[in-house]
């Protein structure tokens, strides 16, 4: 079973900084992006078989924002992705339109690192044997 | 000859303090840069190792040193920086009782009581990261400061030490702009333990409208089942105000007992009372109120039509169908509002319900 790709997209340096070094405490493989076009293009391209990418996906990106591209994977690209959105904003109205739209967690900044890193590798067991199918 | 050498003394006069100030203006400007490249320096050092205690690889100690090594700004504002937006509750408590005997820190702390208001803002965001059971009465005093930027930081060192000072917070929640309550309900969201038991006392319907109507409003953003209990008992005040903020709270409140409640208000002679019902009941999905929602997008408000007809929607199903059924009734206005809000997207849906 080919293993998941994992995806982390933030503008923010030090929290992708922070990520980079908890993940490769983990050695789980990623790519990072700081742009939201740039990883909106990039998961768009991503090859429709094997299993689905896992994607920690900040709200608040230059270029599309996290909600839009949500929103766009979900329609054009259903059951590739499981997604987490970060966010500044803890607004409930915030984290139900993240949800509604495809994300499998929302977690508000400033969020607990070892926790989404379990979160992470998880999720990266259920990408690699639940048979390709996310809820985005 | 006298004039003109008067002239000359008044030019070079005016000629120096302009130099002066020129002069003081770029040393200000080159003071400034400087410190910031000292802070941002102490940033990255601290930041490692952050992140190496944020995975249990390293010991707090091993902050605590680094910190002892910096300036007291660098120091200072290093851990504020990274703090706030890097650390949750729990890992602030944790480093702390650690930082607070250390010697920079009571020297920011120490400006707390300075007639400099950007050092009591100083002291303040210090005291929302490292403040002990010791710093009460500093806290309670900023929390009064004449500088609106000092109390607003003050909000969540109080909230953090709990006690008093949450009294005190909760008391002052009335007198506070909008935006400043909404600032408060995010920090006192932080301590929901702390903070509700201070809130239930206050939930009485012998309190005045304009306190009653801040703590209700408080109850609701900490969306706490215990006081959202409360708040429905005042479903019924005699003042209209308070009603509606009842609604407005109880739009977090999901359980059954809840749902009579609602429609009752849905009812209610106030149409604001009315519109904020219709909201709470779409917040909560009721599928058991589609048929008096449906009856109130004909309502003669444009705001309980408006929102009768997203409630419908958010309700989905059962709610959507109430809608597109509207929208092919007589009635112009019901007709105009459920064909807006069915072209609504789901995502526009939650996002105008919030608003």
């Amino acid at each position: 079973m080919a293993s998941p790709s994992l995806v982390v997209a933030t503008a923010d340096p030090s929290l992708l900084r922070l990520l980079a070094f908890a993940l490769d405490q983990l050695r789980l493989p990623y790519r990072t992006f700081t742009s939201g076009t740039a990883v909106l293009d990039a998961l768009l391209n991503e090859p429709r078989t094997g299993p689905p990418t896992v994607v920690v996906l900040d709200v608040d990106l230059p270029g599309v924002d996290g909600h839009a591209i949500l929103e766009r994977l979900g329609v054009e690209r259903p059951d590739s992705f499981l997604m987490v959105v970060l966010s500044s904003h803890a607004d409930e109205s915030v984290q139900v339109r993240s949800l509604l739209a495809g994300a499998l967690d929302h977690l508000a900044k400033p969020f607990n690192v070892r926790v989404l890193m379990a979160k992470l590798q998880r999720w990266s067991a259920v990408a690699r044997y639940g048979g390709g199918r996310g809820p985005c | 000859m006298l004039s003109l050498d008067v002239l000359a003394v008044a030019l070079g006069i005016e000629g120096a303090l302009i130099a002066g100030a020129l002069g003081g203006l770029v040393a200000l400007r080159l003071w400034l840069i400087v410190r910031t490249r000292q802070v941002d320096a102490g940033v990255r050092a601290l930041e490692p190792l952050l992140h190496r205690w944020l995975l249990d690889d390293v010991d707090a100690t091993a902050i605590v040193l680094l910190l002892r090594r910096q300036r007291p700004h660098v120091a200072f504002r290093s851990v504020a920086r990274l703090a706030t937006a890097y650390l949750t509750f729990e890992r602030q408590q944790t480093l702390a009782p650690l930082l607070r005997g250390e010697v920079w820190v009571q020297r920011v702390l120490g400006r707390g009581r300075s007639v400099f208001w950007w050092r009591r803002f100083d002291a303040a965001r210090l005291l929302s990261i490292v403040g002990g059971p010791d710093d009460a009465d500093l806290v309670a005093s900023l929390l009064f400061d004449v500088a609106p930027a000092v109390r607003l930081v003050a909000i969540d060192a109080a909230a953090r030490l709990g006690g008093r000072l949450v009294d005190l917070e909760l008391e002052s929640l009335p007198a506070r702009q909008d935006a400043v309550q909404q600032y408060q309900f995010a920090a006192l969201g932080r301590h929901p333990a702390i903070v509700v038991e201070a809130l239930l006392p206050r939930l009485a319907p012998s309190e005045p409208a304009a306190k009653l109507n801040a703590w209700i409003d408080a109850a609701g953003a900490l969306a706490n089942p215990v006081a959202l209990d409360r708040v429905r008992a005042l479903g019924v005040h005699a003042d209209a105000t308070v009603r509606l903020h009842v609604a407005r709270a109880l739009r977090r409140h999901a359980d059954p007992e809840t749902v009579p409640v609602l429609l009752a208000l849905l009812a209610d002679d106030d149409w604001r009372v009315r519109a904020q019902a219709a909201r709470a009941l779409g917040a909560l999905r009721v599928a058991a109120a589609v048929e008096p929602l449906a009856a109130a997008v004909h309502d003669r408000g444009w705001w309980v039509r408006y929102r009768s007809a997203l409630a419908l929607a958010q309700i989905g199903g059962e709610g959507r169908t109430a809608l597109l059924a509207v929208s092919r009734g007589p009635d112009p206005m019901a007709r105009d509002m459920s064909a807006l809000v069915a072209g609504l997207s789901s995502a526009a849906v939650v996002e105008m319900s919030e608003v």
